[in-house]
């Protein structure tokens, strides 16, 4: 019984820090700074375009860093400028969003990854 | 005394080379350095970024028939006091753009550094007895351009009231429809810096 609810604890702390299954916050110190409430996906063209969207939940003005790996169907990395770390910055308690368009029709899987903005 | 002069020489020599920093390759993925007053490549890689975003995000390269777009890379001015290869700017976006499968780039036509004259060349070979006429080019091959980028960079310098320097650069690019000569996507985006009053940005 002890090991269930152990398991089930350690299953909780993994989901908590996940907080999207195509989000992932590099520094999970960042977890109680901003949430994720979800991805929006559509189709432009013929790419895949997508929006994260959540929340500055701190009492600050704040800097976040993203990127978003995009792969292809055999699941190889399509390299391009959008894997590049961008910067976005949050009022304090305001929700944000910001889209990235699929580099390349072939395009069909990503992983966004959330970071702590660099000290320059 | 010719012991003592070598000894010290030798001295000397470990002492200056033992407190010369050493180089550093940068890490291009977390360059923690700090900003400079100029524009580097952290500067190029994030203009280009954003402007093949905002392309491909417009719509303008969404070709009806799925078919991909050509484009010729006209002017990129540099307007700033530094000396930059625009090709540095224009290279980042025309890798992503070919990357995208919506567009080809045309290498036939446009400015000076974004054209091979080898596609003119291999064209004076078409009357030459010593080539085989078989393996020529053709007239009638090369295809032209549909759509043109050009763009500029601004530099504007301002003194702040404390004595600091406020540096702001504009890229601004623009992707034309030759045909009609209307712009289908235009973007600018700025990156601004501000600094002692002592650097130089040029």
């Amino acid at each position: 019984m002890k090991k269930r609810l152990l398991g089930l604890g350690l299953a909780l702390l993994v989901l908590g820090c996940a907080p999207q299954p195509n989000v992932k916050f590099v520094e999970n110190s960042i977890s109680s700074d901003i949430s994720v409430e979800g991805v929006r996906e559509r189709t432009k063209g013929q790419l895949k375009e997508i929006e994260v969207y959540g929340e500055n939940e701190s009492g600050d003005y704040m800097t976040f860093r993203y990127r978003v790996v995009w792969k292809d169907k055999d699941g190889f990395e399509i390299k391009s400028m959008s894997s590049n770390w961008q910067n976005f910055s949050v009022f304090k308690k305001t929700p944000y969003q910001f889209s990235v368009i699929a580099p390349s029709i072939d395009a069909v899987a990503y992983m966004v990854y959330i970071n702590e903005p660099l000290d320059n | 005394m010719k012991k003592i002069i070598s000894s010290s020489i030798i001295t000397a020599t470990l002492l200056i080379t033992g407190c010369a920093d050493k180089t550093e390759r940068i890490d291009l993925n977390h360059d923690t350095a700090g900003q400079v007053m100029g524009l580097d490549y952290r500067d190029f890689n994030e203009a280009a970024g954003k402007m093949v975003q905002s392309m491909l995000a417009s719509g303008a390269l969404d070709k009806k028939d799925g078919d991909r777009f050509v484009i010729a890379i006209s002017d990129i001015k540099n307007d700033t006091m530094q000396h930059i290869d625009t090709d540095q700017l224009v290279k980042k976006i025309r890798v992503d753009l070919l990357r995208s499968k919506r567009a080809v780039i045309t290498t036939a036509v446009g400015s000076d550094g974004n054209v091979d004259k080898m596609n003119k060349e291999v064209r004076k070979l078409n009357d030459d007895a010593d080539f085989n006429q078989r393996t020529t080019q053709k007239k009638g091959q090369l295809i032209a351009p549909e759509l043109s980028l050009s763009g500029k960079i601004i530099q504007k310098n301002i003194t702040m009231d404390d004595g600091k320097q406020q540096v702001e650069y504009y890229f601004q690019m623009s992707l034309t429809e030759l045909s009609t000569g209307l712009a289908w996507w235009e973007d600018e985006e700025i990156i601004g810096k501000r600094g002692s009053g002592k650097s130089v940005a040029w």
